[in-house]
């Protein structure tokens, strides 16, 4: 039977190519430049890497505070590696009670280099914090908007609850 | 009528071919799907999914988002009718296309709930993370609105459902789809983890709603308002068979369609108490400057009301659209199955077709009384070395249990196997032609129909 195709054929392969390979190449282009995968480094936690800004609240204390919570909390400290993400250089301490459960963690090093690092950083922190003391791991949700800082902040603590 | 046109009455315009090749569709959906479908692999979506629990959930949440959304822009997308695409596909093809895929984004909308609660009860109860995704986050309250609506219109949508409820409910519901696209895009740029924080990602998500929402005015609301500016109205009207009328539009406007024989046109009458009732009739005659022949059987709702219109009510006309047109019948020998109605399409296409085509018009009926434009079809078949075999009464109660199976076929038709088919009737009659046909050893290329999308 006779079949009148519709043929591409008829077209020039100039015409048949060029938009195909034009939108294929867009949408690479588009692809590449999106973030990607989140890219954290750990440092080697026993190195002082001097090129890291460290404007942070305490370095290490190992007596603690005064607060008779202290005798508890405290009894082993346990610090974290130095995560490097895209936004600088987050390391915490983990500080486990009696249990060798973790009650609390003190940010040791947060990227405070640029505005927004530190916006983001003086509201995420404080939220990170409360979730991993609650939930005694460094396996909390990230926070929305933060979600990198949470990410190193989690595996800083990680480290420190794995070596421990 | 049919062959004494005075020398001003001509054939319109033919439709345009369209500029896509398939080379071009295929690019654009490949591309398409990437772009959006990509970024959450580019952001480590794989990964995630193997760490932890909270993670896992939180990659299937995000990568069922981004599907239903996609979905959902394709399925919008193809309801715009754009000329290109219709004449690339037809559109019963695309309604059909934009059943299938509404169906999956509301399938991907549940999977994006489901994961979503999940991942926000890793670290709290569910009922916490249910009043969080219904309101207690920023953003979450219209977007659990929108996904409502959302899945209202798929339930809705379903043909259990559909049937039974009238026209206007269902198309008002649909229209609650605008809405739930509408309520539920913040929550995707904001809590969205792939645009929250990826600028790049975050832009081209806007620019393509931006883009579709442009396109949908313009293409498909700004086609409603230049139909009704320009409308065609009723020259003459005329009853004939049981419940059926021959309506005729014409019009200056007449001479911007492009058209041709096998078309259907959706038609608005501009009327106060109907005037957002669109409806698809297939054309009983090839579209000439005379005007546009439609012959309509009366099944209540619309069909009803377009019977009873004066002479000169204002009708606006979207199209005519389909692909069942004479070009791709390509001068074969033809066989022609019509039921009901169908024989509109039949008998406007035996119009345009040649000699060598040597048509064979099967025309199904319940009884005697249904059959309509029977002298019309007789001499226009005998124009072109044709013959028309009418195959009346119930289906129960016919000489042959199955009028469309291969040894029936054959006998009426010995040599089907050379012929190329067309078919137009109701939906019964399209599966059991169909069915009989390929039965028969007819391609399926062979075979043209419109398929129902209702």
């Amino acid at each position: 039977m006779t079949r009148n195709k519709s043929a591409d054929d008829q077209f020039p392969l100039v015409r048949r190519l060029a938009p195909a390979v034009l939108l294929a190449s867009g949408g690479v282009v588009f692809l590449a430049l999106v973030d990607g995968p989140e890219n954290m480094i750990i440092l080697n936690p026993s190195s002082t890497t001097g090129s890291v800004s460290s404007s942070s609240s305490s370095t290490s204390n190992p007596t603690g505070s005064t607060s008779t919570q202290e005798l508890t909390c405290g009894a082993a400290r346990s610090t974290g590696a130095q995560v490097e993400f895209k936004w600088g250089i987050v390391q915490v301490e983990a500080l486990l009670d009696g249990e060798g459960e973790l009650c609390e963690v003190e940010v040791l090093q947060f990227p405070d280099a640029d505005r927004r690092s530190l916006a983001i950083n003086n509201f995420a922190l404080p939220i990170l914090h409360d979730a991993v003391v609650v939930a005694k791991n460094a396996n909390v949700q990230a926070v929305s908007g933060a979600t990198l800082t949470s990410r190193a902040y989690m595996a800083s603590l990680q480290f420190a609850l794995d070596n421990s | 009528m049919l062959n004494d046109k005075s020398p001003e009455v001509r054939q319109l315009r033919r439709p345009a071919r369209s500029a896509l090749l398939d080379i071009d569709v295929v690019a654009i959906m490949a591309v398409a799907t990437m772009v959006v479908m990509g970024v959450w692999l580019r952001h480590g979506g794989v990964d995630m999914l193997a760490g932890s629990t909270l993670d896992r959930w939180t990659s299937i949440s995000r990568l069922s988002g981004l599907f239903a959304s996609f979905t959902g822009l394709v399925g919008v997308a193809l309801s715009i009718r754009s000329t290109q695409v219709e004449r690339k596909f037809g559109l019963d093809t695309m309604y059909n296309w934009h059943r299938i895929l509404g169906e999956t984004m509301a399938i991907a909308l549940v999977v994006h709930i489901w994961s979503g609660v999940m991942s926000w009860s890793v670290e709290a109860s569910v009922w916490s993370a249910i009043r969080d995704l219904t309101g207690r986050e920023p953003y979450m309250a219209m977007a659990t609105v929108g996904a409502f609506f959302i899945l209202v219109v798929a339930f809705t949508s379903l043909r259990a459902v559909r049937r039974r409820m009238s026209y206007e409910t269902w198309y008002f519901m649909h229209l609650l789809s605008y809405a739930g696209f509408a309520l539920a895009f913040s929550h995707t740029i904001v809590l969205g983890g792939d645009f929250n924080e990826d600028p790049i990602a975050r832009w081209m998500w806007i620019v393509v709603h931006i883009g579709l929402a442009v396109w949908l005015v313009i293409g498909r609301w700004g086609r409603v308002v230049r139909s009704v500016l320009k409308p065609l109205h009723i020259t003459n009207l005329e009853s004939t068979g049981v419940n059926t009328v021959v309506v005729t539009l014409g019009g200056p406007a007449l001479e911007n369609l492009r058209g041709d024989a096998g078309q259907f046109c959706y038609l608005r009458p501009v009327m106060r108490r109907s005037w957002w009732k669109s409806n698809p009739y297939s054309m009983s005659a090839a579209p000439t400057t005379d005007g546009l022949r439609f012959t309509i059987k009366d099944r209540g709702d619309a069909s009803q009301t377009l019977g009873t219109l004066p002479i000169g009510t204002r009708v606006a006309v979207e199209g005519p659209y389909g692909t069942c047109t004479p070009e791709v019948l390509a001068g074969n020998k033809l066989l022609m199955i019509a039921g009901g109605v169908g024989i509109g399409p039949i008998r406007s296409l035996l119009e345009r077709v040649g000699p060598e085509t040597e048509p064979v018009i099967l025309y199904r009926a319940r009884s005697e009384k249904d059959l309509v434009h029977v002298e019309e079809l007789n001499e226009l078949a005998v124009r072109v070395n044709g013959r028309v075999q009418t195959i009346v009464g119930p289906t129960s109660s016919l000489a042959v249990k199955d009028p469309f199976s291969t040894a029936v076929l054959l006998t009426s038709v010995p040599d089907l196997q050379e012929r190329e088919v067309v078919v137009a009737g109701p939906e019964s009659l399209l599966f059991a032609a169909y069915k009989g046909l390929r039965a028969a050893g007819i391609d399926a290329l062979d075979i043209h129909f419109e398929r129902p999308w209702w």
